[in-house]
């Protein structure tokens, strides 16, 4: 069995200080970020001034005091999640945003010894065996630096899927607000997030693809 | 510094339809001892079901279990939202193992594009690959294609996504194609202002060096 993507999704975390109550689907229908249509037939789970939480346009919306995320799983709305962000932090361009995650999730499909192989193939298990029988490395972390020179990091985490057989990966793109930033609210850093995103989307795909032909080079 | 769960989180989105088939409803009266909920409990509560609080009351929908994302990896396992909501000490709320994702989008084709002439039952754009093929083209697409809402911003210059894939479900696939106009935000007043005083200030600046410039 060819290993290959069953679902994948991008979500867009920003950290500092938001409020909650003023964020609804009809507050981005206002101020056109989203279609009218896809306001009214919003379903929301709950608008309070502590969280709010709510589905519109294909993106969830999920706002508490110190996160605002925007997430969807349907790749024909990646790029709305990126203007709608972008779009309501110009609006509210004095939110003090501290941190900008752009995450994706893949669960890809594969054979059921897809992660052992693969696992096997990546971490070596020999300095292991001397205090344990059969040492199984359940998940795979890699961070780096960024290359853009921007304070932050790269995260790649390859792992058994939960939800499929085969192996889930999730690579976060941060980008943390520079120490010596003049503008105290959120134009400079969503200047970046809307500069980076492609940077960002071209290194989660290269990871995905990344794992999906190691996938395959071992599953003959 | 901040600590990296604080900025990852994973897509929780699409869950919308099963929400329309509660499984428990808890309706709490609140009065004066215990006039608000906690975040924490809401933020809890939200995650698994539908919160509504109103004045003196509040109540909790406890949701279908599809409510876990399609993409998410912490929650897929079976007994896990019992074990989430086990300090909760309330079995009305334990709610069964998700069951499978019931429909999927799968993209094909994206492209993202540009407006370059537009005809009465049709525009003319540019457009490059985003998700599959990534050579750039140009195309036709049928105005009857556009979302109503979306005509308006059909101009010269004016940037779109057009996706090509399918859903697909138990029953079989079926086709989409999704023509999406970017979304600016409205410009307020006071960004109307700001932008004129701006301009204003360097038309006087500009002013100030050619007056100061010797004659040629």
């Amino acid at each position: 069995m060819k290993a290959q993507v069953q679902s994948e999704g991008i979500t867009v975390v920003l950290v500092g200080h938001f409020n909650p109550a003023i964020f609804t689907p009809y507050w981005f229908a206002e101020y056109d970020l989203i279609r009218v249509q896809e306001a009214e037939s919003a379903e929301i789970h709950v608008v309070h001034p502590d969280i709010a939480s709510f589905d519109a346009a294909g993106i969830r919306f999920q706002v508490t005091r110190q996160k605002f995320s925007a997430s969807t799983v349907n790749a024909s709305c990646f790029q709305l999640v990126r203007d709608v962000v972008v779009g309501t932090f110009h609006l509210l361009e004095h939110t003090p945003i501290l941190a900008i995650g752009i995450n994706r999730d893949v669960h890809v499909r594969a054979q059921r010894e897809a992660w052992e192989r693969l696992s096997n193939r990546w971490v070596a298990r020999d300095p292991f065996r001397d205090f344990m029988p059969s040492p199984a490395p359940c998940s795979l972390s890699v961070e780096s630096e960024r290359a853009d020179g921007r304070q932050g990091q790269y995260t790649v985490k390859v792992e058994p899927s939960q939800r499929i057989q085969g192996v889930y990966l999730s690579v976060n793109d941060e980008i943390r607000r520079a120490d010596d930033a003049v503008d105290h609210g959120c134009r400079e850093i969503i200047d970046v997030l809307e500069e980076g995103w492609h940077d960002a989307l071209t290194l989660s795909e290269a990871a995905r693809d990344m794992v999906i032909a190691e996938l395959n080079s071992n599953a003959d | 510094m901040l600590t990296e769960p604080m900025v990852t989180d994973r897509p929780d989105a699409m869950a919308s339809e099963q929400l329309s088939r509660p499984a428990v409803l808890i309706d709490l009266a609140l009065d004066e001892d215990t006039p608000t909920v906690g975040a924490e409990v809401i933020e809890l509560a939200s995650r698994f079901g539908r919160w509504r609080s109103r004045e003196n009351s509040a109540s909790f929908t406890a949701a279908t279990p599809e409510l876990e994302s399609p993409t998410d990896n912490r929650e897929g396992r079976p007994g896990s939202w019992s074990e989430r909501l086990a300090p909760q000490r309330d079995p009305m709320l334990v709610a069964p193992a998700p069951p499978p994702i019931r429909e999927q989008f799968v993209a094909r084709q994206q492209w993202e594009g540009y407006v370059e002439s537009i005809s009465s039952d049709e525009f003319f754009a540019r457009l490059v690959g985003v998700i599959g093929d990534r050579d750039e083209v140009s195309s036709a697409i049928p105005m009857e294609d556009v979302h109503p809402e979306d005509t308006d911003l059909v101009q010269v210059g004016a940037v779109f996504y057009w996706t090509i894939g399918y859903y697909e479900g138990p029953s079989g696939r079926r086709r989409s194609s999704d023509v999406r106009f970017r979304r600016m935000p409205r410009w307020s007043k006071r960004d109307v202002d700001r932008t004129l005083g701006e301009a204003k200030l360097r038309a006087e600046r500009l002013r100030a060096l050619t007056d100061d410039s010797p004659a040629s």
